[in-house]
């Protein structure tokens, strides 16, 4: 069957078409996700939408309001940029852990976004942040925060000529350290069967002023528990306190089963990487 | 694949029975059922449509009746395939209609084997969506029996 391969030069171009395309058009962006979907036949699209030759999607912009990473910019850019490392290392990081580096260097911030495979690294940490993105439409963008972005598997809040354009990460308060820990069940290379992302603020006195845990891979979409992440504020991270987190996030997820893990192997590898991430974030090393 | 749901729906096991064995008035609560028709007293056949994030299936195929208990127990083959993405999907099912104190308990049970594309795309993700169809068909009833 013959695709139809289309260069749109703007984002809001791009959504027009894939409006006027409908359910027969796909976006490509590094072409990563796209490429093993269109080779194993699971989708046959009559159209595919390149953003490839849009201008303007690729940089890496330090804001007053945080950090602006474009839809089109390579994780590899991300992982190795000197303005990430140090606006938050533990972003670089989850960046970095991606597939391998020739994935990396193809793969695009929006299309990790917009594919939303459960077993990806970069949400849980995203989230963690209280990330946002910015959606571009055949006639408006809006925003959306990354806990209303992502809805099941691959599926996102995204209407069907929306595209994903930019990335938005506040910072955080220079008290404040960020983790992201990749437990791969496997091989170096693979998916997470487990991703916990934390991040934690201590006050002068070493008590929690904020404390965030966001598991991915391990369920359906990055979840946060602000019940549970609220047992910390205004108290000492001790031990004993981490290790009451990790056992609350094990017994209230509902983890699920792939051949990188049953579920309850995964809830046993939950309570352990959120008790390392929060160590990690609090001490700085495990 | 083994897959097991319920849900309550508020009306008595006679009616909701009654209920499933319209075609009509069930069909338009099943999410993604484009066609569906009798073809004699145990067999029907039909088209149904699943949409999982970027992959999309359109699975024809026939439901055959095994067992037959109004207003209790119904069990029955289903088998299909989709043109699509090549998959086949091959189906035994029973469901229970339990009468609790709010109305009635509907179970289901449904022994599935899948082959083909959709099968490598992961057990996980195909019982997910089958419990989120489920539970869209559930409220779909719910919104017509217990208003």
């Amino acid at each position: 069957m013959k695709v139809e391969f289309l260069e749109p030069a703007t984002l809001a171009e791009a959504a027009a078409l894939l409006a006027a395309h409908g359910e027969g058009a796909k976006v490509v962006a590094g072409g990563t996700a796209v490429t093993l979907m269109l080779q194993q036949r699971l989708i046959a699209p009559r159209v595919l939408i390149s953003l490839g030759r849009i201008p303007g999607c690729d940089f890496i912009r330090r804001e007053a309001d945080g950090l602006h990473l474009g839809a089109l910019t390579r994780l590899r850019s991300v992982e190795s940029s000197t303005a990430v490392r140090a606006f938050s290392p533990a972003l670089a990081q989850a960046f970095g852990v991606v597939g391998n580096v020739r994935v990396r260097n193809q793969a695009t911030v929006g299309g990790n976004l917009a594919e939303a495979d459960y077993a990806s690294d970069p949400p849980a940490l995203l989230l963690a942040l209280d990330a946002r993105v910015t959606a571009v439409g055949p006639a408006e963008s809006r925003q959306m925060p990354l806990s209303e972005f992502f809805l099941g598997f691959f599926t996102t809040a995204l209407a069907p000529d929306e595209i994903l354009a930019e990335l938005i990460v506040p910072s955080l308060p220079v008290s404040a350290r960020a983790a992201y820990l990749k437990y791969a069940s496997r091989s170096a290379e693979d998916r997470p069967c487990v991703g916990v992302a934390a991040v934690v603020e201590v006050d002068d006195v070493g008590r929690c002023r904020d404390l965030r845990v966001a598991v991915g891979a391990a369920v359906e979409t990055p979840q946060r528990l602000g019940r549970v992440e609220a047992l910390a504020h205004g108290e000492t991270l001790t031990d004993e306190l981490i290790a009451t987190i990790a056992d609350e996030y094990a017994r209230a997820l509902d983890p699920l089963s792939d051949a990188r893990g049953s579920a309850w192997y995964r809830r046993e590898m939950i309570r352990v990487f959120v008790r390392r991430a929060l160590r990690e974030a609090r001490d700085g090393h495990r | 694949m083994q897959l097991t749901d319920s849900f309550t729906i508020r009306a008595s096991p006679e009616k909701v029975w009654a209920f499933l064995l319209d075609l009509e008035e069930m069909g338009r609560c099943v999410p993604g059922l484009a066609s569906v028709e009798k073809v004699d007293e145990k067999t029907y056949r039909g088209t149904l449509k699943v949409k999982v994030g970027p992959v999309a299936a359109a699975f024809g195929g026939k439901a055959t009746l095994t067992e037959f208990d109004p207003p209790r127990r119904m069990a029955a083959v289903l088998e299909g395939d989709d043109q699509l993405i090549a998959s086949m999907v091959k189906a035994s099912f029973t469901s229970t209609l339990t009468a609790v104190e709010v109305g009635t308990e509907v179970a289901y049970q449904m022994e599935v084997s899948l082959r083909g594309r959709l099968a490598q795309f992961g057990t996980t993700v195909v019982s997910a969506t089958a419990k989120k169809m489920t539970a869209a068909f559930a409220q779909n009833v719910r919104t017509k029996l217990e208003s």
